[in-house]
């Protein structure tokens, strides 16, 4: 293809050496392309299709047209699902702001990496063994309202977990918690790429600490920071299916489900396949737009 | 001036500012950092160390203290019972099983496939690297259901070795990513002309040239895909419905939910006890780990 425009001579010379090589080449590439494609690319589609069906494994599943996703959009608890994800967003600004303040704290400080490892080490917990941990830390009587109790802050302990109104802040929280070290990594790198004779200059003339974070380092580091947030909201939407799994079951109510708990509960216990696909088209529709802003973003910086 | 000057010239006058630094209040400023980022990163390591607290107590220092940080009694009875329970050896054998399939699935469908697109760069090669790279970001959610119809319909359900495949096939284009940038920066171009030169076909030189120089890359790719497939939630409560046949994640997890005769310091024990083949993983790899993040911003 690349050598396509080749005049005719050479293309004939060129052509044995091509074929031999397309040949032998696509050997090394079918194990990943068979994969990905039979156990990822089919069943996905195959679960696009029948989002507009009436979805019954193993029997007849008519067509219904757009019936699931008209039931979907009416539902009451679709459009809380929605808002719940639209808070989990918080994520995002909460942990670059956090991974961004404590890389800065780690410029150029000693025994930076044994920090950097401490901030790291929630992200390399399973969410399960984690999450156990906070179900008992954050227990009604656990260490936490124990400890607000003992300086006298009873007023602040809460149900965190439990209470309707306050389990998403805290699921926010949680997941900075896991996530941050993975920003304080990309940030770190980033930071230390950049020449450090730029901060030098700027302290010599006279500028503060915020203002030469905000003015020299921010925009230097923005291509790291599209990076770590785009992670983020694709975080958001495609893993905090374990967290919701081990923390809250999605309750109380429906006020922590998200959109991949609820297909969970919709097909394995309720038996709603349709309606699950058309959740998940949902998803994914979302996610696609995310990615296309995060490649369009990439493609700015290279520009 | 040329950046080499600028650098040196920099290099000295950093010298002088240190000089100046650990004379004057700056020492302070720095100490006081230092304090600040020990407090900020407590937070972090907290839950893991209450959780061994909790492993670790006696039952009457859980009791009555059950707060504490520091236990006033120290047993590994909860670790005992954890384990002759027998409800972890059977799942700890089936994560074992799957990660296992998975790793080696990723690395023997990714690397082939990383070359391929390194030494066939091109507009296919592109598009390819597109598709399979863009699958990171693919919404798992979306395949396993209908996967699961597929494997229920065909009695392949509930097989420990499938999830490994699926594992495995999950973490292709996230390892695709990874030997590819890996290949673009560290392969030469000149050592791969010089194995064509003496002779070598395309998978001798795969298999003695690019192999060996990608030992760290694979390295890396093997302990996140450890670590990542050990700890998943979804893919095996989707995949593995029947509760003989569950990973140890999942062990866990069910062992929490059962509130109402919950044992606390047992759960934390068994959780520690899932937990340790992650740690160990994370201790041998952990610098190359969290470079292997970096890595990607660099550029």
């Amino acid at each position: 293809m690349t050598a396509g425009t080749a005049s005719a001579p050479s293309q004939r010379r060129k052509a044995p050496r091509r074929r031999r090589t397309r040949a032998s080449g696509l050997l090394l590439l079918a194990p990943a392309l068979t994969l990905t494609t039979v156990l990822i690319v089919i069943p996905a589609a195959s679960g696009v299709y029948h989002s507009f069906t009436s979805w019954t494994p193993g029997y007849a599943s008519p067509w219904v047209g757009l019936d699931n996703f008209r039931a979907l959009f009416g539902s009451d608890i679709f459009r809380q699902i929605l808002r719940n994800q639209a808070f989990l967003l918080l994520l995002v600004p909460c942990s670059m702001a956090v991974a961004l303040f404590l890389s800065l704290l780690l410029y150029d400080v000693p025994g930076a990496r044994l920090f950097r490892l401490g901030f790291f080490l929630p992200a390399m917990l399973p969410p399960a063994v984690a999450g156990i941990a906070f179900v008992y830390l954050l227990a009604p009587n656990g260490p936490f309202n124990s400890a607000l109790r003992a300086i006298g802050l009873d007023g602040l302990a809460k149900s965190w977990l439990i209470d309707p109104d306050l389990v998403k802040p805290t699921l926010v929280i949680i997941l900075t918690w896991s996530t941050v070290g993975t920003g304080v990594a990309i940030l770190s790198a980033s930071l230390a790429s950049l020449p450090p004779e730029l901060f030098e200059a700027a302290r010599m003339d006279g500028a503060g600490w915020w203002n030469v974070n905000w003015y020299i380092t921010r925009p230097l580091l923005r291509p790291a920071l599209e990076m770590y947030g785009v992670i983020q909201v694709i975080q958001v939407f495609l893993w905090s299916f374990p967290w919701i799994y081990v923390l809250t079951s999605g309750g109380p109510g429906y006020s922590s489900t998200t959109i991949d708990w609820d297909v969970y509960v919709n097909t394995l216990r309720f038996g709603k396949f349709g309606l699950g696909a058309a959740e998940a088209v949902v998803i994914l529709v979302i996610v696609g737009v995310v990615s296309l802003v995060g490649v369009r973003l990439g493609r700015g910086r290279a520009g | 001036m040329t950046l080499k000057a600028a650098v040196g010239r920099s290099r000295s006058e950093t010298e002088k500012v240190t000089r100046q630094k650990f004379s004057s209040p700056k020492t302070l400023k720095r100490s006081s950092l230092l304090m600040l980022l020990i407090v900020m990163s407590v937070p972090f390591v907290y839950p893991l160390v209450f959780l061994v607290g909790l492993a670790v107590k006696t039952r009457s220092n859980y009791v009555h203290e059950p707060s504490g940080l520091i236990p006033k009694q120290l047993t590994f009875d909860h670790f005992e019972t954890a384990w002759r329970g027998g409800a972890l050896t059977g799942p700890l054998l089936n994560s074992t099983v799957a990660v296992l399939v998975g790793v080696l699935t990723c690395i023997l469908c990714a690397m082939p496939a990383a070359y391929w697109i390194h030494i066939n760069r091109g507009r296919l090669s592109g598009m390819v690297q597109a598709f399979l790279v863009g699958l990171m970001s693919f919404p798992l959610i979306a395949m396993i259901i209908p996967l699961f119809i597929v494997l229920s319909t065909s009695n392949l359900n509930n097989q420990i070795w499938v999830l490994g495949v699926v594992y495995g096939t999950i973490n292709i284009p996230f390892a695709v990513y990874l030997l590819q940038s890996y290949f673009r920066t560290g392969l030469d171009g000149a050592v791969l002309e010089a194995a064509t030169i003496d002779g070598a076909g395309t998978y001798s030189t795969l298999w003695w040239v690019v192999l060996p120089i990608a030992r760290p890359a694979i390295g890396t790719l093997a302990a996140l895909t450890f670590i990542w497939t050990w700890a998943d939630i979804m893919l095996a409560a989707v995949l593995l419905q029947d509760p003989d046949h569950i990973t140890v994640m999942m062990a866990i997890s069910q062992m929490a939910q059962r509130r109402e005769s919950y044992d606390v310091q047992l759960g934390a024990a068994a959780a520690l006890i899932a937990l340790v083949p992650v740690l160990i993983v994370f201790a041998v790899a952990q610098r190359s780990i969290i470079n292997g993040f970096a890595g990607g911003a660099v550029k």
